[in-house]
């Protein structure tokens, strides 16, 4: 049960579920919190191989470089939250909307 | 058991997950996103990454989590305000979309053949694998340039969302 397979199988069903909700849904916060969806299920991939790899005693990589890569995107997830809220922050203080929808200055 | 804590966490994942993504009021969204991270942290525990996970908890659950509360707090959103959603037939077609996008990693996943699907003995693993100590000296050593580098990513980061966000610069 607990194997590879199974848990990039359900690192796809959340990045599904991430995709829906960016594509489904009409609230910039809800969009964003597909997005972290979507880098979480990334993560899980990335864990797990790392642990299928370490496992391995003929195998170069250490294994390591999974978990690196699982704190990099973190740290850029966690950028990515704080400038898009701040640019959610100063979209509602001009248009009072967060609905992506009504966003169409730029329309020409 | 191992077993047993893997489909429970998946479950607890992917519950939460659509609950998020469901959920009309976005507090209701934020709420599930803390018990989406506390599964995965179960996951990436079991995965032999306990470093991770606590970061996983700390980061997102601590930080960005709260971010987000902090934010609908301060927007306090009316009825009319949330964003207007689409009809039935727009979310059949994005979930139409989303089914497409997870079975092309599915099938593949599925269908092919390898030599071993299991994550191998514990004993194989390098002692103390995955703890603070040993992702630490990947950090400093191997990676020392990446880890560095996000100081600057985060320092630009924190300075861009600091002047966007302010009323007037």
């Amino acid at each position: 049960m607990f194997t590879l397979s199974n848990c990039i199988v359900l690192s796809a069903l959340l990045f599904a579920i991430g995709a829906y909700g960016v594509v489904a849904r009409r609230n910039i916060l809800v969009m964003l919190m597909s997005v972290e969806l979507m880098l979480n299920a990334g993560n899980l991939a990335l864990i797990a191989f790392s642990r299928y790899h370490a496992s391995i005693p003929s195998s170069a990589a250490n294994g390591l470089t999974g978990h690196v890569f699982v704190l990099m995107t973190m740290v850029v997830a966690a950028a990515e939250v704080a400038v898009g809220l701040a640019i959610l922050i100063a979209l509602f203080r001009n248009r009072q909307t967060v609905d992506p929808g009504e966003l169409d200055l730029l329309k020409g | 058991m191992t077993d047993l804590l893997f489909l429970l966490a998946s479950a607890v994942c992917l519950v939460s997950a659509l609950a998020v993504v469901t959920r009309k009021n976005p507090i209701y969204s934020a709420l599930s996103l803390v018990s989406f991270f506390g599964g995965l942290a179960v996951l990436f525990l079991l995965l032999r990454a306990p470093f991770v996970a606590a970061m996983q908890l700390i980061v997102y659950a601590g930080a960005i989590l709260v971010l987000f509360l902090f934010v609908i707090m301060l927007l306090s959103l009316k009825e009319e305000e949330l964003g207007k959603e689409k009809g039935g037939r727009f979310k059949l077609f994005a979930a139409g979309l989303a089914v497409v996008l997870a079975l092309l990693v599915i099938l593949p996943v599925l269908g092919s053949e390898t030599a071993r699907d299991d994550f191998g003995p514990e004993s194989a693993l390098a002692p103390r694998f995955g703890s603070a100590e040993h992702v630490g000296m990947g950090l400093f050593g191997n990676f020392a340039l990446a880890f560095e580098s996000t100081s600057i990513l985060i320092l630009a980061a924190m300075m861009g969302a600091v002047v966007i966000a302010k009323k007037r610069v």
